[in-house]
């Protein structure tokens, strides 16, 4: 971990207004759901989301600004690079929740109501893991398109699997519908700590898709930013 | 100022970390074993809820009350599967059903074993049930309040339940019967 690539990035995303105004959005509106209807629950899979806004464009943006192959004249590796951004995100997605689940349980106590401690836990826990994910996925798509090409690139693809997966559904074609289970486990990866409360075992098929699904991304992220031609001549 | 690493990198600053292609490969791997193997061996979550036998059923019910929930079931059906791991299967749930009615588990062994046991036999004679699950809700004095063919959802379940347990305590006479949730 190199804290100066980390500070520096989220330095950035935290400094851009429309990116600041989406995490409010994001936040508050939950927030008020929580303390109204006195239960946590609106306020779970926070992560993910915000992973997402904070790793949208994470390469893709500062190629197409030029700020990338000026970072690169430093003493820096690619691969630092990426890693670096994405436990950026994954931090602060994590820090988020974090502190809005504990406003939320002010809220909560406030209003007289004492929220589960194994819940928050697992809250907390699959939060950090969507984000861990949904960060992984965002990062490889934005070495791919410049800009914030990879938004659009996940809301495509997003709305290409639900599409094949209702005219599968309509067909009754089974093993193109769990093709699309798997492609939409793939573009938001989440992981369910919901056997905690239930004192089961977990699904180790959950777990192991969730950190392939991860591992992979920054893989392909690697590998794509590795091969990328980056000079202002290239520019 | 642009950032610098605390030290400078050997080699090629490209240099593609071999280690993480192992791991994603090992991981790709495992995950297509451990879905084939799920696929066949789902995982499977424990019971809560605290069934009463039939034969004590209108006993506990006129002791503490409460209506009593019969749910038809048999090993081989899907939606019976599907309600036992979303439903009883889930703590906080589990425990509610258990609040609002005496719950008494009816499972038909026809397929298995070639006949029921005649309690069971004339428990489904009673009820008309011929398809699984099938949920009766009786209140006291034996009458039916409600019933309900099929799985719908945990949360329709749940709401459905609640409805005629509330019908029951206070008192419905005669059978109600409401659309399927």
């Amino acid at each position: 971990m190199n804290p100066t690539l980390v500070v520096a990035f989220l330095r950035l995303r935290l400094t851009s207004p429309l990116r600041l105004g989406l995490l409010l959005l994001l936040t508050l509106f939950p927030l008020g759901a929580a303390v109204i209807t006195t239960s946590l629950s609106p306020l779970g899979g926070l992560g993910a989301p915000i992973a997402l806004i904070l790793a949208a464009g994470a390469i893709g943006q500062d190629v197409s600004s030029g700020t990338l192959q000026l970072l690169l004249v430093r003493p820096v590796s690619r691969p630092s690079v990426i890693v670096n951004r994405w436990l950026a995100s994954v931090l602060a997605a994590a820090g988020l929740t974090i502190a809005v689940l504990i406003l939320g349980t002010i809220g909560l106590l406030l209003k007289g109501t004492h929220p589960d401690a194994l819940d928050l836990g697992r809250m907390v826990l699959e939060s950090t893991c969507g984000a861990a994910g949904s960060a992984a996925v965002m990062i490889m798509l934005s070495t791919l398109v410049g800009g914030l090409g990879d938004v659009a690139l996940l809301l495509l693809a997003m709305i290409m699997t639900q599409m094949v997966e209702g005219l599968a559904t309509f067909e009754h074609w089974g093993w193109v519908v769990r093709a699309s289970e798997e492609a939409k486990d793939a573009l938001l990866p989440q992981l369910s700590f919901e056997w905690m409360l239930h004192h089961t075992p977990p699904s180790w098929f959950a777990i192991v898709s969730w950190a392939s699904t991860l591992t992979l991304a920054l893989a392909v992220a690697i590998a794509r930013l590795n091969r990328r031609e980056l000079s202002y001549a290239a520019g | 100022m642009p950032p610098a690493e605390p030290a400078t990198p050997r080699g090629s600053s490209r240099r593609d970390p071999m280690w993480l292609w192992i791991v994603a490969g090992a991981l790709l791997v495992a995950r297509i074993a451990t879905g084939i193997y799920e696929e066949k061996f789902p995982p499977t979550r424990p019971d809560l809820v605290s069934w009463v036998p039939a034969a004590e059923a209108p006993a506990r019910a006129a002791a503490t009350g409460k209506p009593i929930l019969y749910d038809f079931s048999a090993d081989w059906c899907g939606p019976c599967q599907n309600m036992s791991r979303e439903v009883f299967a889930d703590p906080k749930l589990a425990a509610a059903v258990s609040s609002f009615v005496v719950p008494v588990h009816v499972v038909d062994r026809q397929r298995e074993e070639g006949h029921n046991s005649a309690l069971v036999d004339s428990l489904q004679r009673a009820h008309a049930v011929s398809a699984f699950p099938t949920l009766v809700v009786v209140g006291a004095g034996g009458k039916m309040i409600d019933n309900n063919e099929g799985y719908p959802g945990a949360q329709q379940f749940m709401s459905w339940l609640a409805a005629a347990s509330v019908r029951a305590r206070a008192g419905a006479r005669g059978v109600v019967t409401t659309p399927h949730p």
